[in-house]
């Protein structure tokens, strides 16, 4: 076997140990490489900045555990830049495990010791809420028709921050975050087309060619997708946490990947080339 | 058949929520849920990169001008997403989001309204009975 064979050939062992040694340097030592953060992170960050104090955000936290090391972090900058604005936040989840991932965020979040923001009047938690754009259009139509307790079985009612809200006109804007291409669309067709309400919108890497096209369209006011787009947050909002880690692996193992992809498309060509 | 592991989970997760009334309000619950569960989805999600490192090593060859359009196109798309490159020369991040920008979205939007006036379509014609697929006949 020539060493361009062998270069086509890479045993899967050894293409994944040094995937895994290159994940594995950064994270141990966060080397702090430089970022440029993207246009719709901007967005995102100025949609919201641009919010008076006050304006109420609704929420929703579309993601499990599965979701959680890409959208997690943002999340978690995103609530810190909310509650820096003193904005009131109205969360919901629309994935199962949404309710599971609210304690996280707010563990690393502490929005009454970080803000003195106080649970009921400054943020509420709704709790899961079935039916995806089913609930979408229950919360925006009539909030207290299809939920009557916050996850906690508080009425609502006793909540000063949920009895403010009702329908659609009480958001000043809607928010998600969502590893669901249908939870990601819904809020489109639900807030922005059905109520007029800007959307900002968080969604896993892979799915931003799907989502881009309602952000260049205006439907989306920002677009945070997947840890690069968590790390922008993050940088922006000035709280430094595990995207912006994250970031410098993935530019360790992006790097490794096209060394890769160049190896082996050279020693293909070179091979068809007659060369030994 | 079944995995021990498995089941034992199952009794675990379905006892402790039962017993300790709502699942996301129950901090025994979270407990296990943060300790066992949390993990494991995260694990399972992130072992992708592995695959997807080796994949695209396998499978992004320039074998024919079709194959060296999409390998240009991926190659120039990893550039712009990996976080050093674009903080290095701008113009890499700009190249990317042209890419996403005419070409992505474009071809997007044509998918997806050609996805809905077929679906329109469908829908009209199985109301007038000229589609009987759902029916079982061709």
């Amino acid at each position: 076997m020539s060493i361009w064979e062998r270069l086509m050939s890479i045993p899967r062992e050894v293409v994944m140990g040094l995937v895994f040694i290159a994940i594995l340097i950064p994270a141990l030592n966060p080397l702090g490489l430089p970022l440029m953060t993207g246009k719709m992170s901007e967005d995102w960050y100025n949609t919201v900045d641009n919010l008076p104090a006050g304006s109420i955000v609704l929420f929703d936290i579309g993601y499990g555990s599965g979701g959680y090391p890409s959208l997690g972090p943002g999340n978690i900058a995103a609530f810190h830049q909310m509650f820096e604005k003193d904005l009131r936040i109205v969360i919901m989840a629309t994935a199962l495990e949404g309710g599971m991932m609210y304690p996280l965020i707010m563990a690393s979040v502490k929005p009454e010791s970080n803000y003195g923001a106080v649970y009921g009047e400054d943020y509420v938690f709704l709790g899961y809420i079935a039916g995806t754009q089913t609930a979408m259009a229950g919360v925006l139509g009539d909030l207290h028709a299809l939920a009557s307790t916050d996850y906690q079985g508080t009425p609502l009612s006793s909540l000063p921050l949920a009895a403010e809200v009702s329908r659609a006109e009480d958001f000043d804007i809607v928010a998600y975050m969502t590893t669901a291409g249908g939870t990601a669309e819904g809020w489109v067709y639900q807030a922005y087309s059905q109520y007029d309400r800007p959307v900002l919108g968080g969604c896993l890497s892979m799915m931003t060619t799907s989502i881009k096209p309602y952000y260049d369209s205006g439907q989306m006011l920002g677009l945070m997708d997947g840890i690069k787009g968590a790390a922008d947050l993050e940088f922006l909002t000035g709280h430094a946490g595990d995207a912006i880690v994250s970031s410098d692996i993935l530019s360790f193992t992006q790097t490794l990947v096209l060394i890769f992809i160049v190896i082996g498309n050279v020693a293909f060509w070179i091979q068809k080339g007659g060369g030994k | 058949m079944f995995s021990g592991w498995l089941l034992l989970m199952l009794v675990l997760f379905v006892v402790v929520g039962l017993i300790t009334g709502q699942y996301d309000a129950s901090t025994s619950y979270q407990w296990i849920y943060n300790a066992l569960y949390l993990p494991l989805g995260a694990t399972m999600y992130s072992s992708l990169a592995f695959y997807m490192a080796y994949g695209a090593y396998k499978v992004l060859r320039a074998r024919n001008f079709e194959a060296a359009l999409l390998f240009i196109t991926a190659v120039l798309v990893i550039i712009g997403n990996t976080p050093i490159f674009p903080a290095t020369y701008p113009g890499f991040f700009h190249m990317r989001e042209w890419i996403f920008g005419p070409i992505v979205s474009g071809a997007y939007r044509g998918i997806r309204i050609g996805v809905g006036i077929g679906a329109v379509i469908l829908g009209i014609r199985t109301l007038v009975g000229l589609e009987t697929g759902y029916l079982g006949r061709r």
